[in-house]
């Protein structure tokens, strides 16, 4: 690579955020199971819920907001 | 969940220990922080290099929070291991369960008859001062030992053990 042209890197970006958000989505089906399932004190488990769902969007959303500015 | 055997109750729910959880916890913080302390070195590499790297643009930042996003989901996998890892003592039994990984799950009994001895372990400074350690449980008829790990307080645990056995009704 030359000094001063810029990488391309928007392939490579979409394919880690479609990675990230399809194995967000899947650990939080398996994990929900567990919580609803295993939980001792089923009111806990919308609180976990929200905090894992509520954190995790937010960086997905971080995600788009640096990837879009890589995309063509 | 547990399914009570009939006249069977609850004495006590014990989750394990916070402190390994948080010392896992600590090691992701960690891993989570690094590339920023990469970021922050980069001033001292050679100008040629700054150069390029500046030339990915976000692309950076977008690696260090799908990086964070993975921690975050395997930290969600670490608590819930840690969470679910469960002991509780009946007037009847005692129940240790065990979330090894996502699809592993191992529960022990004991019946609180078969009980010969409880033998409470705190190894090391730390522990001692947080009050958690091992419980070794002694069973009869049974050569192996049943060990719960890094539960809080074990010498209550203990306590409740023998109050349960002393409550039992005698055998016919």
């Amino acid at each position: 690579m030359r000094y001063g042209t810029v990488p391309n890197f928007s392939g490579i970006a979409l394919v880690i955020f479609l990675i990230l958000l399809v194995l967000f989505g899947v650990m939080f089906v398996i994990l929900n199971h567990h919580w609803q399932k295993y939980e001792v004190e089923p009111r806990r488990v919308s609180k976990v819920r929200f905090v894992f769902v509520a954190v995790g969007a937010i960086l997905l959303a971080f995600l788009l907001f640096f990837m879009v500015p890589l995309l063509p | 969940m547990i399914q009570l055997l009939p006249g069977e109750e609850i004495k006590i729910i014990r989750k394990r220990h916070w402190l390994p959880f948080v010392t896992q916890t600590a090691s992701l913080v960690l891993a989570a922080l690094l590339p920023v302390f990469l970021f922050a070195a980069e001033s001292f590499l050679p100008y040629s290099l700054q150069q390029t790297i500046r030339s990915f643009e976000t692309f950076p930042i977008f690696l260090w929070i799908a990086w964070v996003l993975f921690l975050w989901i395997f930290f969600g996998v670490s608590w819930t291991n840690y969470y679910l890892d469960t002991l509780i003592i009946t007037n009847k039994r005692i129940i240790d369960i065990d979330q090894i990984g996502l699809f592993s799950r191992d529960v022990a009994e004991v019946r609180i008859e078969k009980v010969e001895d409880v033998r409470v372990e705190i190894l090391g400074f730390i522990a001692s001062m947080l009050h958690y350690g091992n419980i070794h449980i002694q069973t009869a008829g049974e050569s192996r030992e049943f060990i719960i790990r890094d539960i809080h307080n074990p010498h209550q645990l203990r306590e409740v053990i023998a109050n349960a056995a002393e409550t039992l009704p005698p055998h016919p």
